[in-house]
């Protein structure tokens, strides 16, 4: 299998001045987690996730004593992520990107999902962005093809 | 602390080439530590590799000679408290702690304040400075952003509270390992003759603290209900093994006192604790073995052997004669000598850092103390006890500890908890200037250091 083979037929793209509120309606309005920033000319700017909006929520200090967490006031989320409503996505973004080009086998891309974590890889061609391949498109395409 | 090592035949090297050639390799490390440009770690160690691979110093010599290599005491009592540290860090009964003393300070952020400075510097006398701050400056900054208040004060509090508080005991702080080990200074020497000041300073820092502070510190009724209703019960991970490393950390502590009924050295007592306690924790000790600060340990290492070859081509001995001629020690005053290596220690250690000031000022001060009382006719590294700790001379140590300890209040990069505490609070969103922090800490050090010279005057001179 390629990459160019499990690409998502519609994957979510946002410019980099898409707010947070705007990018998690999306989101919820289709099933991927993650949205690629592209630029003018279709160059990628990076990629912009659920994780990237919970991470912003969360105070950078907690990564050295995790359970801290656990006692913020209940309403800690709600009053963070209303503050984060209108922050540009560029904001928030992750910039250094992984990238597969369309004619690379798909193991490439199943060894980035796996020791990189990433949900959704950006498909570029000629340095432009031409699609999305995530671990569900993965999943349906092979079962797809063994069926 | 006793000799345990075997006597080697130390060959004093002539005035010549391989004098200019250590201090020349002593003066380049020093800058390229102190410039940051290059991690001290590999700098200490690329010298002292230098020291044994020239005809500066022998291998055998940087391995085990007391006087110009390894200090293992220093070394072992490290690794062995920073084992301690680790595991009791791991079970969460830090940040309980804290947060049970903020709800018992009602939520007030003075009280807060008062509480959270004196855990800080209790702490940073048994724990290192470095761990202690990074326990308590991500809890402090829930804290703050829970009552919705700025945490700048409590921060710059905490951090200064560690440098006073380390200051107080011999595992407070590494220069006073080294000085420890150096002057033959046990546990017991450093409470009674520091822990009294170290306690006075403190109070003083409080009311300042409450002086500058206290009116400043408001929260609303909501926002310290907040707090109030905050759960610590659920940072404590392992209550079972907070018990244990808290007991053992004491027992630990009782030997210190004990040291010299059990005849066991600090370094022993540290590592007989690390090693119940890696016992007593359940699973695969690999995880808190590698959090042990390694590249701390062999900066330590390299500098030792750094030191050594300034020490074997006779720098150290030369530089102890100009201290002579300005100072004028004698046997049966050292006031002035003391006096200026408070002051310069204080001054040079929130510029510089303190363990490299420290490590090539004890042999300098042995030196001293060799020609003022034996004409330098004795072994400098195996002084008698009674030299070590003669009235007269024992001002001198005390001051290069209180001078090096407190001087790393003066700068955030005075110390190492300095340059930690500022470095979590900017990625989290509170930036503290230099020059911000400059204005409260170098009050802070010229008026620990006024008490200190104030106290030593008092008892000593």
């Amino acid at each position: 299998m390629f990459v160019q083979d499990a690409m998502l037929p519609d994957p979510l793209t946002v410019s980099p001045d898409t707010s947070v509120a705007d990018f998690v309606s999306l989101v919820l309005g289709s099933n991927q987690t993650t949205g690629v920033v592209l630029g003018p000319g279709e160059q990628i700017l990076g990629v912009v996730s659920v994780l990237d909006v919970f991470r912003r929520i969360l105070p950078s200090y907690i990564d050295l004593r995790r359970d801290l967490a656990n006692v913020f006031h209940e309403g800690f989320f709600d009053e963070e992520f209303a503050a984060l409503r209108s922050v540009p996505v560029k904001s928030i973004m992750t910039t250094e990107v992984q990238t597969v080009g369309p004619h690379e086998t798909i193991m490439r891309a199943v060894q980035i999902f796996v020791y990189d974590r990433n949900k959704a890889i950006p498909v570029v061609e000629n340095d432009k962005f031409v699609g999305t391949v995530t671990r569900r498109s993965v999943l349906r395409r092979v079962t797809a093809e063994l069926a | 602390m006793q000799e345990h090592l075997p006597d080697v035949a130390e060959v004093a090297l002539h005035p010549g080439t391989w004098y200019w050639v250590a201090g020349g390799i002593f003066l380049v490390a020093l800058a390229l530590i102190v410039s940051e440009k290059i991690h001290k770690t590999k700098v200490a160690l690329a010298a002292g590799a230098l020291m044994i691979a020239l005809p500066i110093l022998e291998q055998h010599e940087a391995f085990y000679s007391r006087r110009f290599g390894i200090d293992y005491d220093v070394v072992f009592l490290l690794i062995g408290m920073m084992v301690l540290v680790n595991i009791l860090a791991r079970t969460g009964v830090f940040e309980y702690a804290a947060v049970r003393l903020a709800k018992l300070g009602q939520g007030k952020p003075i009280r807060i304040l008062i509480l959270f400075v004196l855990l800080t510097a209790v702490a940073s006398a048994f724990l290192d400075n470095v761990t202690t701050v990074l326990l308590m400056t991500p809890v402090t900054l829930l804290i703050a952003a829970e009552l919705d208040i700025d945490p700048t004060p409590f921060l710059v509090a905490e951090v200064l509270a560690s440098n006073i508080g380390g200051t107080a005991t011999l595992i407070g702080d590494p220069p006073n390992i080294i000085i420890g080990s150096r002057a033959d200074l046990n546990f017991i020497d450093f409470l009674v003759h520091l822990a009294p000041i170290v306690v006075v300073i403190l109070l003083v820092f409080l009311g300042a603290c409450i002086l500058v502070c206290g009116k400043r510190l408001h929260v609303d009724d909501a926002k310290r209900m907040r707090l109030m209703r905050m759960d610590e019960r659920t940072l404590m991970k392992d209550p079972r093994l907070a018990r244990r490393s808290v007991a053992v950390l004491s027992l630990v502590l009782v030997g210190f006192i004990l040291h010299g009924a059990v005849h066991l050295e600090p370094a022993t007592i540290a590592l007989l604790g690390a090693a119940t306690l890696l016992l007593l924790m359940p699973g695969d000790p690999h995880k808190v073995l590698a959090e042990v600060e390694w590249t701390t340990i062999f900066f330590f290492i390299g500098l030792f052997i750094m030191v050594g070859g300034i020490v074997k081509v006779g720098i150290i001995g030369d530089i102890s004669e100009l201290v002579i001629d300005v100072t004028h020690p004698t046997a049966e005053d050292m006031s002035l000598t003391a006096s200026l290596v408070l002051w310069a220690s204080g001054i040079l250690s929130a510029f510089v850092d303190n363990i490299p000031y420290v490590a090539t000022m004890s042999p300098l001060i042995q030196d001293t103390a060799n020609a003022v009382f034996h004409g330098g006719a004795a072994d400098s590294a195996a002084l008698p006890y009674e030299t070590l700790h003669h009235p007269v001379l024992m001002p001198v140590w005390w001051a290069l500890a209180l001078g090096s300890c407190l001087g790393g209040n003066g700068t955030p990069i005075g110390a190492s908890a300095n340059v930690i505490v500022l470095g979590i609070a900017a990625r989290a969103g509170t930036r503290i200037s230099f020059l911000r922090f400059m204005a409260i800490g170098i009050p802070t050090m010229v008026g620990t250091l006024a008490i200190s010279h104030l106290y030593l005057w008092l008892r000593y001179f």
